[in-house]
């Protein structure tokens, strides 16, 4: 009498409650800042109604941001995505050390992202790191390059730490997608078909494509709401060559304790996520978000 | 259509020896299968055929050509696997024309055989259907078409009835036979189940432990099996094997001690005590229609035997019964298990 089919929002609601809780609020009352005047010295909060919004897309760095954090997701989302399926692709074969191999693709994602920045920042060290001692050894370059001082480099240099950071992610989930695909189909396409990149694309990619599209949508989510990496390595600098968006939601509200702008610039960045969403899932349509076919 | 010939072709994984010095010689146009208890070697013989794993040692020809490194796009094979493996996300026709696609098949040629493939399997309705929208039956048939479309030199199938109920695989037991006769092309056929390798079969293969037990055509397996392995595996319900001890016959010679192989039908029930006549105690009646299984315990003999009884038995579970075991109409074996003269 009760049954799930004949009331499935009485069954569900344990579980949405705490999801409105913990997200619709939240939402909501970012939305109801952002639409008044909140800053920490000012007991009073009066309605402004959009005057945060015109206040932050007309100020000096919106633009500058806007274009970074679109910039740093156009690379860095489908770069994890490429790599993350690549290296998953690699890992599926077992050879002698795949094991440690396994384990050590998967290190970044035990590290928090402020031990990732710091030991990105040492990499990237113009007098100091890594890469330039490699580089200058080769004799690839005369001189250190300054990564993450120069403003034509510092955003491509956080856009390396920042797919180093996720790719674990991807090759798990990539990797649990093609350990699903039944081997005799496997098998069947190596009889049929002679070119291991042809096979990969008519057999295997159609296969794990429903994943791809799902990690896609989370690392563009990731991407342009990110900014622990940013305030680690770089503080948005130079200039503001490396300011994202997302950065700027902290910068407003705790740096410059304007709660109503930052959550103007919060809501802002929800409404493009929601934008990249449906473009990502509209131009790569699969299964999983396709209406149930009749069969 | 080409002949296939294996020579001295072992298969390790690991230190596990799968295939042992095998040689065989596979005739164009013959259908051969494979048969023996899991884990003999079977599908990793075919396998090795397809190109799908590699040969530790040995030489390995198809159509005359030496094709051990060969990769098995270009073996002129076709494999049909017990899975189906269909690829799940193309439709029928694309599943079945995607060998010719990938070798750059004109698409009019293409739909052109996969029509006439369709044709000769009754599937012209589901061409544009995916997998997931066809039965058990409707899948393993677009299989075989998929593998007919590529007018393979050989074709190779890995138990592809296993997952079929017992119906639908009698069915396509038959289809099978009809397509080898209509294709002419040579078929290595992989099954443990001795019927279809009885029934499929103009040569049976049997394995067991990575080696040739014996091969030859079915009847003759089954009349002259050449150990007791062999005896025991091709027969449904299967050979009765009875140990006898070493005893002197009349003429005062002692024969040393052998299994008395008996099929089933072999044994005849006796209205009453005769010379060598044997009692027994019916414990399991097995009424099948047209015939009736008697399983008999004897005095002294450890296993059932079981005895087919032609029609209906009136005999009843718990009656006691006389056998007629003649050693005439069954086979010797010796304790290692190779078959004696009678």
């Amino acid at each position: 009498m009760w049954s799930i089919n004949r009331f499935p929002i009485a069954w569900l609601l344990p579980a949405l409650l705490p999801v409105a809780f913990i997200t619709i609020y939240p939402i909501a009352h970012a939305l109801w800042t952002s639409l008044h005047q909140v800053m920490i010295l000012f007991p009073v909060e009066p309605f402004v109604g959009l005057d945060n919004y015109k206040r932050v897309v007309t100020s000096d760095y919106f633009l500058d941001a806007l274009r970074n954090s679109l910039l740093f997701t156009a690379i860095a989302a489908p770069s994890v995505v490429i790599l993350g399926v690549a290296i998953a692709l690699f890992l599926q074969r077992r050879f002698f050390g795949s094991q440690v191999i396994r384990s050590i693709v998967l290190l970044p994602w035990v590290l928090p992202g402020a031990i990732s920045a710091v030991l990105w920042v040492w990499v990237f060290h113009p007098s100091f790191g890594v890469l330039n001692g490699l580089l200058l050894n080769l004799g690839l370059i005369d001189e250190s390059i300054p990564w993450l001082t120069s403003p034509k480099l510092a955003l491509y240099a956080v856009v390396v730490a920042h797919v180093w950071t996720q790719i674990p992610f991807a090759v798990v989930l990539v990797m649990a997608a093609l350990a699903s695909i039944n081997s005799e189909v496997l098998e069947a396409g190596e009889i049929d078909c002679r070119s291991p990149y042809k096979r990969f694309r008519h057999i295997v990619f159609p296969e794990i494509k429903a994943m791809v599209v799902v990690l896609l949508v989370y690392n563009a989510l990731t991407a342009f709401t990110s900014y622990d990496l940013v305030y680690a390595m770089t503080g948005g600098g130079p200039g503001t060559a490396t300011t994202l968006l997302s950065f700027q939601i902290w910068r407003e509200s705790f740096s410059m304790y304007d709660f109503g702008a930052g959550s103007a610039v919060a809501f802002i960045v929800v409404l493009i996520s929601a934008v990249l969403i449906i473009a990502i899932t509209r131009a790569l349509p699969s299964d999983l978000f396709a209406k149930e076919e009749a069969s | 259509m080409a002949s296939v010939e294996l020579e001295q072709v072992s298969k390790s994984f690991g230190k596990t020896e799968v295939i042992k010095d095998m040689s065989l010689a596979i005739k164009e146009r013959e259908l051969v299968v494979f048969v023996g208890p899991s884990g003999c070697g079977k599908s990793t013989l075919l396998r090795l055929i397809a190109g799908l794993e590699e040969m530790s040692a040995g030489t390995l020809r198809i159509g005359g050509k030496v094709m051990n490194q060969t990769p098995a796009a270009d073996r002129g094979v076709a494999m049909v696997f017990q899975s189906y493996a269909l690829y799940p996300h193309m439709t029928v026709a694309e599943n079945m024309g995607f060998a010719l696609k990938m070798i750059g098949t004109p698409k009019a040629e293409i739909d052109r055989k996969v029509a006439e493939a369709a044709e000769i399997l009754d599937l012209g309705d589901l061409l544009q259907r995916k997998p997931r929208q066809l039965s058990g039956g409707q899948r393993q048939r677009v299989a075989i078409g998929r593998a007919i479309v590529r007018k393979p030199d050989v074709f190779l199938f890995d138990e592809p009835l296993s997952n079929l109920d017992a119906e639908l695989r009698a069915r396509m037991r038959v289809e099978i036979a009809r397509l080898h006769k209509e294709l002419k092309t040579t078929m290595i056929y992989v099954t443990h189940d001795q019927v279809e390798a009885m029934t499929l079969a103009d040569r049976i293969v049997l394995l067991n432990k990575g080696r040739i037990e014996q091969q030859g055509a079915p009847l003759d397996l089954y009349e002259a099996p050449a150990n007791r392995f062999v005896a025991g595996f091709l027969g449904q319900p299967r050979m009765n094997f009875i140990a006898v001890a070493a005893v002197p016959d009349m003429s005062g010679v002692t024969r040393e001690a052998f299994t008395l192989g008996l099929r089933p039908d072999a044994i005849e029930i006796l209205d009453g005590p005769r010379p060598g006549a044997v009692p027994g105690r019916i414990i399991v009646v097995e009424q099948l229609g047209t015939s009736t299984l008697l399983h008999v315990q004897l005095a002294g003999v450890a296993d059932l035997v079981t005895v087919e009884w032609r029609g209906k038995a009136a005999h009843k579970a718990g009656g006691d019964v006389w056998l007629g075991l003649d050693p005439a109409k069954g086979h010797l074996f010796a304790a290692d298990g190779r078959r004696l003269a009678l």
